[in-house]
């Protein structure tokens, strides 16, 4: 068919383009849909929880992309709602719906926060005191009301001091280096210890009031020690294999980049 | 009744209004989207009357839905870009009124049913956008009952928008569109994703809101038989230009401007174009089958034995079934029985066409094939072999499956990747697997793809990625589920080319559709489900030929074939081409037999 | 799924406003998190299960909750019991335990160790919290209509933008859970033998099916948006609500008998220490 390419007859409009609707930067739409990915996720187990029964969800290796893909704002946002949506179609499913919510929405802004550019360079301070007031409020508790030996407790809660010291040093700047690279390796790099942090400073956030309502004796420390670090790794890894793919496809489709995405 | 008791009264298409009030002008407008070379739309240029019904045909890629979005303003306020002259709908020019405002005068429809529908509620889908403009509650209350009683969905008002069937869902958005009671109703190829009764449920409804309530509409759609019996008017795009415009009559007259830009005439049309070329009939081409049935009283059909004639089926009847199902049922936990006591031989070499309305059946009868679902009764026997102790990935080696969506069943990060994930699954070694994705991609013509991501291909080039993993597997039977939808006339013949030339191959090639028209060429048999059994099985010919008896199974027959039971007598063969038919067609005064 | 189209039992308490469903949520929160009394924690979850009952929810949900909850409460007990003794000591002002088995002092690792009364009793009020803490918000969700909470929170000043996402959000979960399920069946049918890989794999398979689900509800999510526009949607909060709640006097009562009820737990438990963990009691 030839091409009917023609001069334009009518007057040339100024045009005012409304852009999308956004929240702080990130399409309305990719957060709708975004939750209810976590929603949806939620409901399909991934692997067994090996300390305490059950399993745990895919939804929680998503978390963190969903920070670095929409921001800490839009991020924290869409990770809540989703975990509320799916803790309201299945009560039974969160510990306590609250501090489920709560997790949830501080691994997003965590991941989100991490990219900070501008005004929002110094957002990772407010992550990184909250992180180190639970961490002394979970390892306080632990060794001071319950006697747990320091080293059971330095075992115990590995992951979660771990996390926070690597949100804290400029650990977090190569992480964001590394996903923002078109390098595949270095993406996976990024994502595999980005998640182990971000999810750690939530589990912290959570930790401290699991501890406080369950109060775990001294000798549980030592039990869970090699447990968390286990299952952390399997999410690390179901995260990395889904954030590789789900990054790479977006920037391959030419998919809209929302303003605050670190990828 | 379905979609011929629609036709029968639609005899007369006439203004609501009588006056010259133009509701809408497109004046020499032309579009380019943003990081584009090429202008969507090119000095595009008409006016449209309150209450008319204006159809818009044109091949993929022609403008049709920039120029739905041109309308509320989307185009050009979401996107950007560069926009030429004035769109003025109902005094408000597109550009510079803002399309909430805008969203007043006109309400749109979408192709795709679950992205438009976004309350959870059918109630609260209709009072959506009445809450955005801020209407009082005991208004939108009033309107919410208007709209649905309008749409028939009264009494479905808690419903979950998921829950409700492909027809409902539209008319859904349709009750969501019209509640600000707008003027302009829009509509974006409503019923491509419909079955026949879907789609005849929305478009009575549209048919409704026009003479009723006098609703302005556009509607675009790929069914040129539906636009020519419905529209008022009919507007032609090609390459973003309005290359014609004007009745039905006007527009479909125009046959080589039609075949270039790659779209078909009504086939009641093409019958009667057929015999005006022959010198056998003078005057205006009848465009709707009521017409052509009228245009035919006194006419017959010759004597003829059309049953040695194509599409007959292939293979001698004597052969082993390569799929038997016998006296299958299925239960769904909710208490649905899906399939009651069926019965079907598929043999090896067969072309066939499994057909039936929603509900019908035919999904689960796939999903029992495949062994994703256990029937609690009957057996299933494929390649003579119980299939309930075969794992459903096994059995995928011998019967391939490619899905409505596409979009469900790609898993990789690239075209040549998603051939191999199959290939890898039977063990081959990476040397092997290379030396076969090419070929693969070459059969479907993707060929130059193979690095690409398949989500960045368009929507047809996506089922053919999925087509080429599928047939990785080399499976014996290949089974496509609606494998036209939402394609154009080109592109649902391209796909099923392909599932001619695999069938020339050998392949034994089992196609669910509901377009019906499509299959003549291609499908040897066809096989009708109804509440979940098998309610006619022959030859494509000898169940075509049935023809409006085959409403009842909630199905459209080809116009040709309802023309040629118009003049047809007991007994005698009947064609299902329109060229078939225009060579057996005998005027009232000729004397040949 | 069958939450979408659930049918909200009729009940005093399915009649109450949203509102005063949650200010008793959290008071029974917060009761049950500052106690630490066992027999008051399982008093309690008494009052939350026959709630539950008279709210009639099913029988049969309660009972899956309580069995999913079940293995959990059982290793809360025997771990406390077990190995809670210097906090629980610490709790009872360092009065001795009582030792209903102790293992020799001279075996290995467990020796000297054993299971405490108190111990057993602390870990009983620890599973009985956590279940509490669990069963109250069926209490709350499975009573009451969507459209009511979405106009509670709408009502409550939380900002229409979260609520549209929350309502958008239960729209299109199912949807996207299809899909999911749509897409481990498509790799089953291109020859993918999920049954028969180990574990790792599996987990593999199953984070794959995250990135096309992604993806594709991405690619959509434009249209999402622009059905948006063409439903005059938009951020700002010049709109109306067609679903509205209204207190009714005994919402009134009812709220007031909550913040009563929690005022005077506060005040028994700060000034007689009412709630403390202190043995039995």
């Amino acid at each position: 068919m030839e091409d009917r390419q023609q001069v334009p007859m009518g007057d040339e409009r100024k045009v005012v383009s409304t852009g999308g609707l956004a929240i702080d930067g990130a399409p309305l739409s990719y957060i709708v849909i975004l939750a209810a990915v976590v929603t949806a996720l939620a409901f399909i187990p991934f692997s067994v929880v090996i300390f305490a029964g059950g399993s745990f969800p895919l939804s929680q290796a998503v978390l963190s992309l969903i920070g670095w893909i929409l921001g800490p704002v839009a991020g924290a946002i869409a990770s809540a709602i989703g975990t509320l949506v799916g803790v309201i179609v299945a009560p039974h499913t969160a510990r306590v719906w609250i501090v489920s919510i709560y997790g949830a929405a501080m691994i997003s802004f965590a991941a989100g926060t991490m990219g900070g550019k501008g005004k929002r360079r110094g957002w990772w301070i407010l992550v990184a005191a909250i992180s180190l007031l639970s961490l002394a409020g979970y390892v306080g508790m632990a060794i001071l009301a319950n006697g747990a030996p320091v080293i059971s407790v330095a075992l115990g809660a590995f992951l979660d001091w771990s996390a926070v010291l690597l949100f804290i040093l400029p650990t977090r700047l190569l992480v964001v280096r590394w996903i923002g690279s078109q390098n595949v390796a270095k993406l996976a790099a990024g994502l595999f210890l980005g998640i182990w942090i971000t999810y750690g400073i939530g589990h912290v956030c959570q930790s401290v009031i699991y501890y406080w309502i369950q109060n775990w004796p001294a000798e549980v420390w030592l039990t869970i020690a090699p447990i968390i670090p286990v299952e952390m790794m399997v999410r690390c890894v179901a995260g990395t294999i889904i954030g590789t793919g789900v990054i790479t496809g977006m920037r391959k489709i030419g998919l809209v980049r929302p303003a605050e995405a670190v990828y | 009744m379905g979609w011929f008791g629609l036709l029968k009264p639609f005899t007369k298409r006439c203004y609501l209004s009588e006056s010259d009030a133009t509701i809408i002008r497109f004046a020499k407008v032309s579009y380019q989207y943003p990081h584009s070379e090429r202008f969507a739309l090119q000095n595009v240029d008409f006016s449209i009357r309150q209450g008319e019904f204006i159809g818009v045909i044109g091949p993929t890629g022609a403008g049709k839905t920039t120029l739905c979005l041109a309308l509320n303003g989307i185009v050009p306020q979401f996107y950007g870009g560069r926009f030429f002259g004035h769109v003025t709908v109902a005094g408000q020019d597109s550009v510079e009124t803002p399309v909430r405002n805008l969203a007043r005068s006109v309400g749109e429809v979408f192709e795709d049913p679950e992205t438009q529908l976004i309350a959870t509620s059918v109630e609260n889908e209709v009072a959506f956008p009445l809450e955005n403009l801020g209407y009082a509650r005991e208004v939108i209350k009033e309107r919410v009952a208007w709209a649905l009683r309008a749409v028939g969905l009264l009494g479905l008002e808690k419903k979950h928008p998921g829950s409700l069937s492909g027809g409902q869902k539209q008319r859904l958005a349709i009750a969501a569109a019209i509640a600000v009671r707008p003027k302009v109703l829009v509509l974006d190829e409503p019923t491509s994703q419909l079955d026949s009764l879907g789609a005849c449920e929305v478009l009575e409804t549209l048919v409704a809101l026009n003479q009723n309530h006098g609703v302005t509409i556009l509607m675009v759609s790929h069914s040129v038989e539906r636009i020519a019996a419905l529209a008022s008017r009919v507007f032609l795009l090609l390459d973003g230009n309005l290359v014609t415009q004007g009745t039905p009559r006007e527009v479909f007259g125009q046959s080589d401007l039609l075949a270039r830009a790659g779209l078909r005439l009504p086939e009641t049309m093409e019958v009667f174009r057929h015999l005006a070329l022959r010198g056998q009939f003078a005057g205006p081409l009848p465009i709707t089958v009521f017409e052509g049935q009228a245009a035919l009283r006194n006419w017959r059909l010759k004597q003829s034995d059309l049953s040695s004639q194509p599409p007959a089926t292939g293979h001698s009847d004597n052969s082993e079934p390569w799929i038997d199902l016998h006296q299958v049922s299925f239960r769904y936990p909710d208490g649905t029985q899906a399939l009651k006591g069926l019965d079907l031989q598929v043999r090896q070499g067969d072309y066939l066409l499994l057909a039936g309305q929603n509900g019908a059946g035919k999904t689960t009868l796939v999903k029992v094939l495949l062994n994703l679902v256990r029937a609690q009764a009957g057996k299933v026997m494929v390649a003579g072999e119980d299939i309930r102790s075969v794992p459903v990935s096994t059995l995928a080696r011998k019967i391939g499956y490619v899905g409505q969506n596409p979009d469900t069943q790609i898993f990789t990060a690239s075209v040549g990747e998603e051939v191999a994930f199959a290939l890898r699954t039977l063990g081959m070694d990476k040397s092997e697997i290379e030396q076969r994705v090419k070929p693969g991609l070459e059969e479907v013509g993707l060929g130059e793809l193979i690095d690409r991501h398949p989500f960045s291909l368009p929507k047809g080039d996506r089922a053919r990625v999925v087509i080429a993993a599928v047939l990785a597997l080399q499976p014996e039977v290949i089974v496509f589920d609606e494998p036209t939808i939402g394609q154009d006339y080109a592109g649902a013949r391209k796909i099923l080319d392909l599932t001619k030339k695999l069938h020339r191959s050998g392949k034994t090639v089992i196609v669910i559709t509901h377009h019906l028209y499509l299959m003549r060429e291609y499908a040897q048999r066809m096989v009708v489900l109804n509440d979940g059994a098998v309610a006619m099985d022959g030859s494509l010919r000898d169940v075509l030929a049935v023809g409006e008896s085959l409403g009842r199974f909630g199905l459209e027959p080809p116009e040709a074939v309802l023309l040629a039971e118009s003049v047809r007598r007991e007994g005698q063969s009947c064609p299902i081409l329109p060229g078939e038919l225009a060579n057996h067609l005998v005027p009232p005064d000729s004397r040949t037999a | 799924m069958a939450f979408m189209d659930r049918t909200v039992q009729t009940s005093f308490i399915r009649d109450l406003d949203f509102r005063t469903k949650l200010v008793w949520m959290a008071a029974i929160m917060t009761i049950s998190l500052l106690w630490n009394a066992p027999l008051l924690q399982l008093g309690l979850f008494g009052i939350v299960l026959v709630l539950s009952l008279v709210a009639r929810i099913s029988g049969r949900y309660l009972t899956m909750v309580l069995g999913f909850m079940a293995p959990f409460t059982v290793f809360l007990i025997v771990m406390h019991g077990l190995f809670n003794t210097v906090q629980v000591q610490r709790l009872m002002g360092g009065a001795e335990l009582t030792w209903l088995l102790r293992f020799p002092a001279d075996w290995a690792v467990i020796g000297g160790r054993g299971a405490t009364l108190e111990g057993l009793l602390y870990g009983a009020n620890v599973a009985l919290k956590s279940v509490t803490l669990l069963l109250v918000l069926p209490l709350v969700v499975l009573t009451t209509d969507v459209d009511e909470m979405l106009a509670g929170l709408i009502q409550m000043r939380v900002p229409y933008v979260v609520a549209f996402i929350l309502s958008s959000t239960i729209r299109f979960f199912p949807l996207l859970f299809s899909e999911a399920q749509g897409i481990i069946d498509a790799q089953r049918l291109r020859g993918l033998a999920i049954e028969k890989m180990n574990f790792l794999k599996r987990a593999r398979i199953y984070a794959g099916t995250a990135v096309p689900l992604i993806l594709s509800a991405l690619m959509k999510s434009q249209q999402l948006e622009i059905a948006l526009y063409s439903k005059a949607f938009s951020i700002s909060p010049q709109r109306s609500n067609y679903h509205e709640i209204k207190f009714q006097p005994r919402d009134a009562i009812v709220i007031a008998w909550g913040v009563g009820t929690l005022a005077v737990v506060l005040y028994l438990y700060m000034q007689f220490g009412i709630g403390q963990f202190t043995g039995i009691w």
